[in-house]
């Protein structure tokens, strides 16, 4: 007689081999399944910028290998990617639509900036393309150039974002409530403004990503103090502390998890929420089987494009995870946005987080 | 990149690769510069495919000779058709489509030419100059410094408004109002956007100039137009052009001037074209004596705007090269296509590749010279065509206007800003009221409420203590002074109902307006509030001088024909698609001009097959289709 062990290791055993014998989704399976579709790829930037250069290398590449379908781009970089979004939101179906954004959507999400234009929760999504490797950095000539540098500045460290509600104006009110860096946040700086303000030392602080700021950190006017992310960036970054090793005592470590899902996802690929689950599967098939071509590899490359990609499951279960599984995340976060503005306005000097 | 010195790189290099690439990227920038619409950064977009054939040096030169022509080229289609492309070009129009419709196309587009290379070859030898010290150029000027330099702008308002003081401040103060349209900085508060998101990120210039400028200069009839001018500009020859290309050294301390300003002005990243072109012709406008007053035809109103748009580009080359900054919205493409193409700009150039600097510097220098001929061997022709029948160019002339204000922002939005903006447009033609202060209100605006926000939360009122600020508030003070000194407050000849009606919407519109900010959070308030209560008091000083006058102005109001075709024009865009409602608008029109109907089916036809092409590159028909679709839904909710 089997034992009953037996049995039990014999049903995944098989269960494996047949998925081993069956083949992987072969360029004609997947051209068949969309042939005769039309795509709508909706860029949330703007034309000749790195979402449009992301979004069209992809575009080109996936046209090679679903000969049979049919690829519309459009820019739509209105509103910080609101329109963007909710365009794909409110796709009809008459072709598949498909969005590329950033992940900072989660924060217009959570705060509520999105005017229920959108809800991600009903995203199918495909895939994430790359990667942020945001980073807080300070000016050259900033002593010490380090986060304690910052945290014991004498007075508050000047730091630049283009608006409220922006992105990094988010990234740095965060940064200021939760590692206790005291921050007083300046508008009006866009990307060009802020770094010709971090050279002539007009501001101390700026929160960027790594492709936008390489060159002044090459010449040592940009010095990073901060990583978001623990992993995936360069080895110069090694000694660069992340931060959730380096929150204050009491700071939620889900805002922490939130930044951190933001900066891995650089550029997030979603289908319309209406997309049919063939069509989900088989857009995803094609997008991971780019990802392992050489070709659309080495055209990234060439480009300057870095590709660090990521699942549509594996997007969606981080996505679902944090707007459906973290019942705290939405009030702690307007908590400490609302308290690094606090700081920022020098009305308090720290979050008082046993209160929240 | 590499390690040889310029000498030694141009040495090295093989000659036929770059020289193609010069050459070309020269040809294919002046001609994105004649077609409205495409410009330097959509012309750079297009054309990089053909970029990426070279090594990333050579693809640089191509990149930079490209745009080292496109503000030459686009002065052609401002001068000849009074057909701006975007705000900056504005300032040409201004003196040079009166230039044209006098007959003397010829020369200011010779004017043009002369002081666009002087500013743009001026500007590539600053850029080399600048190499050793660009560090400390682009730290000197802060925001205390552009937050008085856009108060200086917006002074320059008077020297605009030389057809009365206060209908410029009315208009001027329209423009800032307008330009609150979107998010405010500080607060995240919508200002003014009616729910709309896609009013957001605010109103789209474009829209506005195309609305503002072309449409009514278009549509005016054409009465004033002499037999005489006529026949000047039909004849119009090369030697025209060179007459006009020598005028220019006539005005050297303009010419001078505004090159020195766009170089400037090109060193601050962020602050555009237009403010370069703005204040160069102001300053232009104020210091120069000239027999055809300033927006009637001067001369150097041609010159010191030109000048300028070029040597800017010169100037933005440096944040642009030396810090990977962009200087300007084209040199934000460039620096994309450069990257893209594999070019390393950073702090690098300054040390290890100073060779492939100065061989853009020389890229820049020749494409503007090889500009030359290339301007001489159209010019003639176009201007000779533009005086064929003027009137019957006037649905081409609005229509790739439009198509350039759609390639740009093709939503149902664009096209009701289209709209508000030729409705003013007219409204201001027709009460012969200055249309120019609303274009410097609404760049200069946002410039100095960014620039106030950044300089009260860096420096507060130590800014004041910085030697450059300091230097500039004392030129603004002369500026006030000069500028209430200025004795036509409200001209006696211009058409008095059509002034009472105007001034008091404007009246209407700022109080409406004002009610409306005090509803906004209180700092997002402000700057709408102060803007209101001025523009309110413009115009109410305006209505009570018109009302109260002994005489009602002696002047004509202006009459437009064709009108209501433009209305349907319009109003078939989101319906038929862009193309098909052209044809239609052009087809109408040169029937009632009784143009030979074959002639009139052939030439639109024509027009449609070049603006579906158009469309179809720019960006895919089947988009448009969409789009058409969308825009529908928006307008009829169909």
């Amino acid at each position: 007689m089997l034992s009953e062990k037996f049995w039990r290791a014999l049903v995944p055993a098989l269960l494996a081999c047949t998925l081993a014998l069956v083949p992987p989704a072969s360029a004609s399976d997947l051209s068949d399944k969309l042939a005769g579709k039309t795509v709508k790829l909706i860029i949330a930037g703007s034309p000749g910028g790195s979402h449009d250069a992301y979004g069209r290398t992809l575009a080109k590449h996936l046209q090679l290998i679903l000969p049979q379908t049919d690829f519309a781009i459009q820019n739509n970089r209105k509103a910080g990617g609101l329109l963007a979004a909710q365009e794909v939101q409110q796709a009809d179906g008459s072709s598949i639509t498909l969005g590329l954004f950033h992940p900072s959507m989660l924060y217009m999400q959570l705060l509520d900036q999105h005017e229920n234009a959108f809800n991600l929760k009903d995203f199918r999504w495909i895939a994430s393309l790359s990667r942020d490797q945001r980073f807080y950095g300070v000016r050259k000539g900033f002593a010490p150039p380090t986060l304690e540098g910052v945290r014991t500045y004498d007075g508050q460290a000047l730091a630049g974002t283009s608006a409220s509600g922006a992105t990094s104006d988010i990234d740095l009110l965060l940064g200021s409530a939760l590692t206790g860096m005291k921050l007083k946040v300046v508008y009006g700086f866009r990307s060009s403004a802020q770094r010709k303000a971090i050279i002539a030392q007009e501001l101390d602080l700026m929160v960027g990503s790594l492709a936008g700021n390489q060159g002044l950190m090459e010449s040592g006017d940009i010095i990073p103090i901060l990583k978001i992310s623990p992993d995936h960036y360069p080895d110069t970054f090694a000694r660069i502390p992340a931060l959730r090793d380096n929150m204050q005592p009491g700071a939620p470590g889900v805002l922490a998890e939130l930044m951190e899902t933001i900066n891995d996802m650089g550029r997030i690929l979603a289908a319309a929420p209406n997309t049919s689950d063939d069509d989900v599967q088989a857009l995803r098939q094609a997008v991971q089987q780019l990802f392992s071509d050489p070709d659309y590899q080495r055209e990234n490359e060439e480009l300057g494009l870095y590709l660090s990609p990521e699942s549509g499951s594996a997007v969606d279960d981080r996505i679902k995870a944090l707007l459906t599984g973290r019942p705290t995340l939405k009030a702690s976060l307007a908590k400490a946005v609302e308290c690094g503005r606090r700081i920022s306005e020098a009305q308090v000097d720290h979050c008082d987080f046993a209160n929240w | 990149m590499t390690d040889l010195t310029w000498v030694e790189w141009i040495g090295a290099a093989n000659w036929w690769s770059p020289a193609i690439a010069l050459v070309s990227g020269t040809c294919f920038g002046f001609l994105a510069g004649i077609l409205p619409g495409i410009g330097g950064r959509i012309g750079i977009i297009l054309l990089f495919p053909l970029a990426s054939l070279w090594d990333p040096a050579t693809a640089a030169i191509f990149l930079f000779s490209l745009h080292a022509v496109v503000h030459t080229a686009t002065s052609i289609p401002a001068i000849a058709y009074g057909l701006p492309s975007t705000g900056p070009d504005v300032a040409t129009v201004l003196d040079g489509y009166p230039l044209a419709r006098m007959g003397r196309a010829g020369e200011a587009l010779g004017a043009s030419l002369s002081a666009s290379a002087v500013g743009g070859v001026l500007g590539a030898i600053a850029f080399a100059a600048a190499i050793p010290v660009a560090r400390p150029l682009i730290t000197t000027f802060g925001p205390p410094e552009i937050f008085v330099l856009a108060l200086l702008g917006l002074t320059m308002v008077s020297v605009l408004s030389r057809k009365g003081l206060f209908q410029g401040l009315c208009v001027g103060a329209a423009g800032m109002l307008a330009a609150m349209v979107g998010l405010d900085i500080e607060t995240a508060a919508r200002r003014f956007t009616f729910g709309s998101l896609e009013l957001v990120d605010g109103l789209d210039i474009t829209a506005i100039v195309v609305g503002l400028f072309v449409v009514p200069e278009m549509l005016a009839r054409w009465q004033t137009d002499d037999q005489d001018s006529h026949r000047r500009a039909v004849s119009t020859t090369v030697r025209d052009v060179f007459r006009g290309a020598f005028l220019t050294f006539r005005h050297l301390r303009v010419l001078l001037q505004s090159t020195l300003y766009g170089i400037g002005i090109g060193f601050m990243p962020g602050l555009g074209s237009s403010v370069a072109v703005w204040l160069s012709y102001a300053y232009a406008a104020r210091h120069t004596k000239s027999e055809i007053p300033f927006g009637s035809g001067a001369i150097a109103g041609v010159i010191a705007p030109e000048a300028a748009n070029n040597s800017k580009e010169g100037g933005a080359m440096v944040p642009t090269l030396f810090f990977g900054i962009p200087g300007s919205s084209s040199m934000a493409i460039m620096l994309a296509a450069l990257s893209l193409a594999g070019v390393s700009v950073g702090p690098n150039l300054v040390n290890e590749d100073i060779g492939l600097s100065i061989a853009l510097a020389a890229t820049v220098v020749l494409a503007n010279l090889i500009a030359i001929p290339l301007f001489f061997l159209v010019v003639p022709g176009i201007v000779r065509l533009s005086a064929i029948n003027r009137e019957a160019m006037a649905p081409f002339a609005i229509a790739a206007a439009i198509t350039a204000a759609l390639i740009y922002d093709p939503t149902a939005m664009t096209i009701v800003q289209l709209v508000a903006a030729s409705l003013l447009g007219f409204l201001l033609k027709r009460a012969d009221w200055p249309r120019a202060p609303f274009v410097l209100g609404f760049v200069m605006g946002p410039i100095a409420e960014t620039s106030f926000i950044q300089t009260a939360g860096i420096w507060g009122w130590s800014a004041l203590s910085r030697p450059a600020t300091l230097i500039m508030c004392l030129v603004l003070v002369a500026a006030l002074v000069r500028a209430f000194r200025q004795k036509s407050t409200l001209s006696p000849d211009l058409p008095a109902h059509a002034t009472i009606f105007l001034s008091t919407i404007f009246l209407v519109l700022f109080l409406l307006a004002g009610a409306a900010s005090l509803a906004l959070p209180e700092r997002a308030s402000d700057v709408p509030e102060l803007i209101c209560l001025f523009g309110a008091a413009t115009a109410a000083a305006i209505l009570a001088i018109q009302v109260r006058a002994a005489s009602p102005g002696s002047a004509k109001v202006e009459r437009f024909d064709h009108v209501w075709l433009y209305v349907l024009y319009i109003a078939a865009i989101p319906l038929l698609g862009l193309p098909v409602a052209t044809a239609g608008f052009a087809v109408a029109i040169l029937y009632r001009l009784k143009i030979r109907s074959d002639r009139a089916l052939v030439v639109s036809g024509l027009f449609f097959v070049i603006q579906a092409v158009l469309l179809a590159a720019v960006f895919d028909l089947r988009a448009e289709r969409i789009l058409i679709g969308r825009m529908l839904h928006a307008l009829v909710g169909v």
